[in-house]
């Protein structure tokens, strides 16, 4: 296991968490969330770079298509924020952002509970 | 341009008019071009007045329009004082200064406002402080009829004139005599007329803006070189060549669209368009092309939810807000007198940012009343006393017969002394009472002095504030986000403070407006604000940081997916 994962898994959840009152569709997400989010979404942004460039022996498919999203979930991120786009427009990017984290935290949930399948079957 | 706008514009009338066209009984030109009145004028018995010979007929208005436009429905609406009370406007303001009472009311039912009844003013009186500003109609609080000339006729309209035969009891006569078919005399101007009895006047749906400016100016108390006196006229749109009916609307009855966010307009017509939102955000199709659709790229959307469009683009620029203002209808703007000083009451102040009735972030103008009041006691609610009641009082115990104020700053050299005076004056009052100002409602305690208590009388009026849109290059955030999110910038203001109207001893030298502590009201999270404010100056850091880590973990987790689909194929 790679030393960052440690850090990774829960620092991406704590993220996750923050973020759920911003969920519904139409409602930003402010406040201490918004605070929350921020401080762990950044340290969370590290770990990630540090992990990806060190990443454990191997990533199966779906771990490394999970990360994947992630990663995009972030770049969404970085279009609205650098002003590429009309506030409006910046809602949908702020949601894709959103989606994208999700979709990918929960592909990862399901890669590691396949894999965990996969070695208790191995055993 | 002009061609553009007005070609965009006539999508626009058709969001109120149409409805009128059902009646047959009044006459239509069929013509889009503007009907040119080449009438005669009438008195009030319907009968024409002769151009010619001697006569003392007094023409009158709604004689005069009535045989081809259904004057009972014009003179209704929101300037005849009809119409839904909606959220607050401006107040008007009951100036006197033998009691120093600055009051607001209206017949509206807004927040904060004496009525007519509580201060016991009668026709008269307001027909003489507040007749010129009002336009008049069947529910006017000066009990004026419609003045339809003000609003109607291009060109010259002489506004002193009107407000000085307004003041001398002719009504009836003030807007002909203003539009120059009388003279100042109150005679006849022959050469007007024709040798049918009839005048021309140029009259238009939309007169343009000065016709409305006679009684809507907005202008700092204060003029310097930082802060020239802006007005409504200063208004991006006005500049582009749009009008203030462009936007401010009405159909025959009247009713003047007043533009605010989700305001339901009295002939059930969406009049959404004509608010900023509707008009440059519409949902689905634009109702006016050349209104440029902002973009605001960069801006987190809640903004837009959370403040009005005016916080940013509207009222005076940035660090004048807080700024003391002088109104038309509460300094008699237009209207030619000595000795005027920007202290002159009612202090209004502009720019103070406070939550709207959608709860949102609105820039406000507020006022603060002054005068006195019976506090409340046992079995009765505090109520404010009528000036008129105090006459006598005051002219008994201070000996005032002019200006209160005047009469005791000129008696001494002590400023102690004034309060001292006020003080035994409430000793002298038979019900307890107090003076209302700044904010506060001061008691007699004892050693003569005022003590301050609060009470909701004393607390400020405001309405929101929409004009002078500013260009688009000078609205906040126009510099970045720091014009408001930042330690060292005055925003927001939320709270005027206006002086005393004498030296208290218990009150601290209190500066006129302030940047009130966001900390001390709750309207607002300040431990958050100001975290913000905090983390704003960094924001350039966060974006670099964001956009490299971003490209780094895609480009990693990219190769990554890619060996990962690699290295599993069968
Ligand atoms: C006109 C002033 C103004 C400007 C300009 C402005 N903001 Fe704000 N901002 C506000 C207000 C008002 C709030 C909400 C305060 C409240 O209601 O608690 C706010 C809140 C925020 C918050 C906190 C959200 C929350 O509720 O916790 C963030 C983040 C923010 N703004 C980002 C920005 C960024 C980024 C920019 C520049 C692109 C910007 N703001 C420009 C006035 C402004
Ligand atoms: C002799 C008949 C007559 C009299 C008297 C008359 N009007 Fe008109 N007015 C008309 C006609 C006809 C039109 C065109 C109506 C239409 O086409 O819809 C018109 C149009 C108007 C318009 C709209 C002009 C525009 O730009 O479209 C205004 C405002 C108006 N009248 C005001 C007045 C006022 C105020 C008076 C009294 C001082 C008055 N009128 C007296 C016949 C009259
Ligand atoms: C003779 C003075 C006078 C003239 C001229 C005048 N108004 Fe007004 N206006 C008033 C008064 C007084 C009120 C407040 C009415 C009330 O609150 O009942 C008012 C209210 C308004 C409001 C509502 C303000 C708010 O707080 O929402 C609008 C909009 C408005 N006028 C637009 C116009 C336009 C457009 C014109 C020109 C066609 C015009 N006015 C001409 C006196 C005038
Ligand atoms: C406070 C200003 C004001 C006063 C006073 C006023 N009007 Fe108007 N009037 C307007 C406005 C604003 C419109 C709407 C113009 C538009 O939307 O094109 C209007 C529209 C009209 C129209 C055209 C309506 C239509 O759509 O066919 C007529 C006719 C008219 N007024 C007559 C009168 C008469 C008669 C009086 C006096 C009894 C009067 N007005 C008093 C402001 C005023
Ligand atoms: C481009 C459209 C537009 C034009 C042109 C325009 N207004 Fe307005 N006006 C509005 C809107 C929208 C509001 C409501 C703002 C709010 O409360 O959100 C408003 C508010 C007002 C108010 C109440 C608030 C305040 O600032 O006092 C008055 C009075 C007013 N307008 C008068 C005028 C006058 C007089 C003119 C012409 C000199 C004019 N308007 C031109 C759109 C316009
Ligand atoms: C937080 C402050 C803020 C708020 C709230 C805000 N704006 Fe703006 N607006 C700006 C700034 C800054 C600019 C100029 C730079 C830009 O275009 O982003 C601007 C530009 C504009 C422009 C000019 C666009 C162009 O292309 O010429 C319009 C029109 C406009 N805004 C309308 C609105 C409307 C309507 C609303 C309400 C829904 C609104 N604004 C709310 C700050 C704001
Ligand atoms: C009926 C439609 C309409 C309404 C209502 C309206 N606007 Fe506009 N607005 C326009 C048009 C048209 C222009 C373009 C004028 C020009 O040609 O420069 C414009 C221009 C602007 C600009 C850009 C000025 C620049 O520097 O380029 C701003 C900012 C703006 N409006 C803000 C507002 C605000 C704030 C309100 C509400 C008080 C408002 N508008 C209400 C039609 C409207």
């Amino acid at each position: 296991m790679n030393r960052w994962q440690r850090f990774l898994i829960p620092l991406l959840i704590l993220t996750m968490l923050s973020s759920i009152p911003g969920i519904p569709l139409g409602v930003d997400l402010r406040g201490y969330p918004l605070v929350l989010h921020l401080a762990v979404g950044s340290l969370f942004a590290a770990v990630l770079v540090l992990f990806l460039f060190q990443p454990p022996t191997k990533l199966g498919r779906l771990s490394s298509l999970s990360w994947l999203l992630i990663s995009s979930g972030l770049v969404a991120l970085v279009v609205p924020m650098l002003g590429w786009v009309s506030a409006e427009t910046g809602h949908l990017w702020l949601e894709t952002h959103g989606w994208l984290s999700i979709g990918g935290l929960g592909l990862l949930g399901l890669s590691a509970s396949l894999e965990k399948k996969a070695t208790a079957d191995r055993d | 341009m002009r061609f553009l706008l007005i070609l965009t514009c006539s999508f626009l009338p058709t969001i109120l008019s149409g409805q009128e066209s059902t009646d047959d009984r009044w006459k239509r030109s069929g013509s889009p071009e503007t009907y040119v009145h080449h009438i005669e004028l009438r008195d009030a018995r319907g009968q024409v007045i002769s151009g010619t010979g001697e006569t003392n007929q007094i023409p009158n208005m709604e004689a005069t329009c009535a045989p081809c436009h259904d004057v009972q429905r014009a003179s209704g609406g929101l300037h005849g004082g009809k119409g839904p009370d909606g959220p607050a406007g401006e107040p008007w303001f009951l100036v006197d200064s033998r009691s120093g009472t600055r009051w607001p009311f209206h017949s509206r039912l807004w927040p904060g406002l004496a009525t007519v009844e509580e201060l016991d003013l009668d026709q008269e009186s307001l027909r003489k402080k507040q007749g010129p500003f009002d336009a008049g109609g069947h529910h006017s609080i000066s009990g004026q009829a419609s003045d339809c000339l003000i609003c109607h006729l291009q060109g010259s309209y002489d506004f002193q004139q009107r407000s000085q035969f307004i003041k001398d009891g002719k009504s009836d006569l003030a807007p002909f005599v203003a539009a120059g078919l009388f003279d100042s005399a109150g005679l006849r101007s022959e050469s007007r007329f024709d040798n049918q009895n009839r005048v021309v006047l140029d009259l238009h749906a939309d007169a343009g803006p000065q016709a409305c400016l006679h009684c809507h100016k907005v202008t700092p108390a204060e003029e310097s070189a930082e802060n020239p006196r802006w007005t409504h006229a200063g208004d991006v749109h006005l500049a582009a060549g749009m009008s203030c009916v462009d936007c401010h609307r009405a159909g025959l009855d009247h009713h003047v669209v007043r533009g605010k966010d989700g305001e339901i307009h009295p002939s059930g017509v969406s009049v959404e368009a004509l608010s900023c939102r509707g008009c440059h955000l519409p949902q689905g199709d634009p109702v006016m092309l050349s209104a440029p659709r902002p973009e605001h790229r960069g801006l987190p959307p809640f903004h837009l939810e959370a403040m009005t469009c005016t916080a940013c683009h509207s009222g005076a620029t940035q660090g004048e807000e807080g700024l003391s203002v002088w109104t038309s209808r509460a300094h008699d703007l237009g209207i030619a007198k000595q000795g005027r000083k920007a202290g002159d009451p009612p202090g209004i102040f502009s720019g103070i940012l406070l939550k709207d009735d959608q709860n949102r972030w609105a820039p406000h103008y507020q006022a603060w009343p002054e005068g006195w009041i019976q506090t409340s006691g046992e079995n009765q609610e505090a109520e404010v006393i009528p000036p008129g009641d105090l006459r006598t009082p005051l002219r008994r115990t201070l000996r005032v017969r002019g200006d209160l104020l005047e009469k005791i700053a000129s008696t001494d050299e002590d400023p102690a002394r004034a309060e001292r005076s006020l003080s035994a004056f409430l000793g002298q009052m038979k019900s307890p009472s107090a003076l209302v100002t700044s904010g506060h409602a001061w008691e007699r305690s004892p050693g003569d002095q005022l003590k301050p208590i609060s009470s909701d009388l004393a607390g400020p009026v405001q309405w929101k504030l929409g004009h002078p849109v500013r260009p688009a290059a000078m609205s906040l955030g126009s510099n970045g986000c720091t014009d408001c999110h930042a330690p060292e910038t005055p925003w927001p203001v939320l709270v005027s403070q206006p002086a005393p109207m004498i030296p208290m001893s218990a009150a601290g030298t209190i500066s006129q407006t302030q940047h009130i502590d966001p900390e001390s009201l709750d309207t607002f999270d300040s431990s958050l604000w100001n975290f913000w404010e905090w983390v704003f100056p960094t924001r350039d850091l966060a974006k670099v940081y964001f956009t490299a880590t971003g490209a780094l973990v895609l480009l990693a987790s990219l190769r990554w997916f890619l060996k990962a689909m690699e290295g599993n194929r069968p």
